[in-house]
């Protein structure tokens, strides 16, 4: 690790900045390179070969095949994501705002927050059979209740100084409400989107492969059956850049509309 | 000469209810505030100073006695009142204009309406250039005096600021005590103004009043006869305030802990 | 309270004029729990799952808080590392159960592995921002009373981190709930997940009622152990502490 004299311009100087971005990239590039090798005397069967899942991953979207399949899984997540959010939200508010619905609902809330919402699959299947009902249905409950417990959690804890601010000029409680608690809410709220973002792409993924077999599920459990690894493992990887889109997607969002969030935060620390 | 009070404290007491016990901030306070007056209340930590600026305020209620503006008695939050914060409390998703135009929007005025009286405001304490920016990219000094600002823009009767500069460090204190007190000078603004910085009550008022605690009372209050404008000695030097200051501090020190 | 008195009331009635199938009634579940209490099915399931989520969580916490601790403490663990285990987190590992049964078949060790592959990624994570955030303050009491580097991460990093890192199993108790569920369903029939789908797919709506509930029962019990644990080992842990991840 030498530092170039500034008197030789032009030789490439490995300072402590480039060798923090090196150390990443060669892992990742020896990784790949071990799991190439490990095609030779590992069944291919097991873990394929970044050969292989890069082939079929290409394939798979230039022959069209995972196309159909791709819409219909982000029909389904954005659907029924956006419903459950949405719904979220809007329960979360009214149960901060009125101490009484709190109450009331608090118990059931909890109850199904708890529940590992898989193991409810079965009924929802009972209630409204196999089909994208069903399917919308669950990722809808799936996507539910970490935005509204982070909703309500957002509304209860709301800064006393803001809304002594609110008070101290005379604003109506409802004017309080929708002005001052509501924003200094969405914080936590996003924080909520985030999580329940998450768990639709999950709940999207396991409907498809429980309650009907369509969109990326389908493909999964039939490669998966059919011992068809490289194949998988490209619709794996596909189901990674959903994961990572949602990640950047809301992170841009937040950045977008909502950047005073990051300065406070680091103000308050 | 008998001048009528602005704003007039009668019997004034307050008790609140923990877990545990019951808590009386303050007992029987009588206090009268002059219009144009500039009055600070001094205190040690505890001694309901803040209570009692919130009661006036209408922010939080009280049990006894009452609160009277102008001849008239208050019940609930009062719309003649601005109030400063000690925490500052900027709401961060709004702009410094739109901070300033929240006490307008309980007035049910319109929009542009809104928007002229908070540039006003703004402009009063120097700061309509940064009126679209977000407050977190202001210095805390700035930030306080988009405090004032939205306090004033109610054009207020009786301007309440709860020390308003404990948070800031030493030097943006001191200028902006400079700043308050030129522009309150300027407004003929009436005054209440909580503080433990003994100095800083000294610098800035017609008259102090002292409180003990436990419970909040009354002790005396004290006329602040030095010339003014005061930012353009040294006041701290002045024999006066000197006098003044050791006055204050062994007020506050001989009664401590002593019910009375 | 009440209104879990009005609800079950309500749910018992809905009973007489809505198909059972739907919702069941109150009654109908309780009978059917009692039933299969008294026959064993819902104990032997009920352990099954409850071994997979202890084997799958212990797992998970020795690789994921090892790994974790690794990076937090070396820069250049960190630094390799680090594209793999974001990679991994942002996946959801759901997709990956296919995987499972390729590698292990229909047994317990594809559940148990599914479980790992689940919550591990969680663990790594916050034991590595629990590391980096110790306070610089508890670092240098260590290096100032001349304890070496292996010694400053036992004894004072780890425990200076325990807020993150009990933080971090809730939400790994939670992922792997749910994939022990998903490979009880999926993975050959077993535990509570076996359950539901059997149930299920038998329209035995009170017996799937009993055993969603027995699921959520399940999922709070380890909660609550979590959480004693926490008191007990960790007291000086305040609950807002931990709850900020």
């Amino acid at each position: 690790m030498s530092t170039e004299p500034t008197g030789n311009v032009g030789r490439r100087a490995l300072t402590p900045a480039r060798l923090e971005l090196l150390l990443p990239v060669t892992a990742i590039a020896v990784v790949l390179v071990a799991w190439q090798l490990s095609g030779f005397f590992i069944n291919p069967i097991l873990i394929s070969t970044p050969t292989a899942v890069a082939t079929d991953l290409y394939n798979l979207f230039a022959t069209g095949t995972i196309l159909g399949p791709l819409g219909e899984s982000l029909e389904e997540m954005v659907i029924g994501g956006l419903a459950g959010i949405v719904v979220g939200i809007g329960i979360g508010v009214l149960m901060g705002r009125y101490v009484m619905m709190e109450k009331v609902l608090s118990p059931f809330v909890n109850f199904f927050n708890a529940t590992p919402l898989v193991v409810i699959i079965p009924l929802v299947i009972i209630w409204v059979g196999i089909g994208q009902t069903a399917r919308l249905l669950f990722v809808f409950l799936i996507t539910l209740w970490p935005v509204l417990l982070n909703t309500v959690a957002g509304i209860r804890n709301v800064n006393r100084g803001y809304v002594d601010v609110g008070a101290a000029f005379g604003l109506s409680e409802r004017q309080v409400m929708w002005r001052i608690t509501i924003p200094a809410a969405v914080p936590y709220i996003l924080a909520g989107v985030r999580i329940s973002a998450g768990l639709a792409i999950i709940g999207m993924i396991v409907s498809e492969m429980e309650v009907s077999l369509t969109g990326l599920g389908y493909m999964l459990i039939t490669f998966g059956n059919s011992f068809l690894t490289s194949k998988l493992l490209a619709v794996v990887v596909v189901a990674s850049l959903f994961g990572v889109g949602n990640v950047l997607l809301l992170q841009w969002i937040q950045n977008a509309f909502f950047p005073w969030i990051r300065a406070s935060a680091a103000a308050q620390e | 000469m008998n001048v009528k009070p602005l704003l007039e404290i009668r019997h004034l007491s307050h008790t609140y209810e923990t877990k545990r016990r019951r808590v009386e901030a303050l007992r029987d306070i009588n206090l009268e505030v002059r219009a144009g007056e500039f009055m600070s209340l001094v205190g040690p930590s505890g001694c309901g100073k803040t209570t009692l600026l919130r009661i006036i305020n209408g922010l939080t209620p009280h049990s006894e006695g009452s609160v009277v503006l102008d001849g008239v008695e208050l019940r609930g939050v009062s719309r003649d009142m601005g109030f400063v914060f000690q925490d500052i409390n900027l709401l961060p998703w709004r702009s410094v204009v739109r901070n300033v135009e929240i006490g307008l929007e309980a007035r049910g005025l319109g929009a542009r309406e809104r928007r002229r009286q908070a540039l006003n405001a703004l402009r009063l304490v120097g700061l309509e250039e940064e009126a679209e920016a977000p407050p977190y990219t202001l210095s805390g000094g700035m930030q306080q005096r988009v405090g004032v600002a939205r306090a004033l823009a109610v054009e207020p009767k009786v301007l309440l600021m709860d020390e308003p500069f404990g948070h800031l460090d030493n030097f943006t204190r001191e200028s902006l005590q400079i700043e308050i007190s030129k522009l309150c000078t300027e407004l003929g603004m009436t005054v209440v103004f909580v503080t433990h910085d003994v100095d800083e009550a000294i610098f800035l008022s017609d008259r102090i009043a002292l409180f003990h605690s436990s419970p909040g009372r009354l002790a005396r209050i004290i006329d602040v006869d030095l010339p003014r404008p005061r930012w353009q000695f040294n006041v701290r030097a002045h024999p006066l305030a000197i006098r003044l200051r050791e006055l204050i501090v062994s007020e506050l020190d001989v009664r401590r802990g002593l019910a009375i | 309270m009440a209104a879990i008195v009005a609800f079950l009331g309500a749910w018992q009635l809905s009973g007489l004029f809505l198909n059972p199938i739907f919702l069941s009634t109150p009654l109908a579940i309780l009978r059917a729990f009692l039933e299969i209490v008294a026959d064993g099915t819902l104990v032997r399931a009920f352990l099954g799952s409850l071994e997979e989520m202890v084997l799958g969580l212990a797992a998970a916490t020795l690789l994921g808080f090892g790994l974790g601790i690794l990076m937090g403490r070396s820069r250049l663990a960190q630094r390799t590392f680090e594209p793999f285990v974001n990679f991994f987190n942002a996946t959801p590992t759901i997709a990956l159960l296919p995987l499972m049964e390729i590698w292990f078949g229909t047994d317990i060790r594809a559940r148990v592995a599914f479980i790992v592959i689940i919550c591990v990624w969680t663990l790594v994570i916050n034991a590595l921002s629990g590391v980096r955030n110790v306070s610089r303050g508890y670092a240098d009491v260590g290096i100032a009373f001349g304890l070496d580097p292996f010694a400053r991460t036992w004894k004072i990093f780890v425990p200076a981190a325990m807020p993150y890192l009990i933080a971090g199993m809730r939400v790994a108790l939670a992922q792997a709930t749910v994939g022990m569920v998903l490979g009880g369903q999926e993975v050959g029939e077993s535990g509570l997940g076996g359950l539901t789908e059997r149930y299920g797919s038998f329209f035995e709506t009170d017996h799937l009622i009993a055993a969603i509930i027995s699921s959520t029962a399940l999922a709070l019990l380890l909660f609550g152990m979590l959480r004693i644990c926490q008191y007990r080992l960790f007291p000086w842990i305040t609950a807002t502490a931990a709850e900020r991840r």
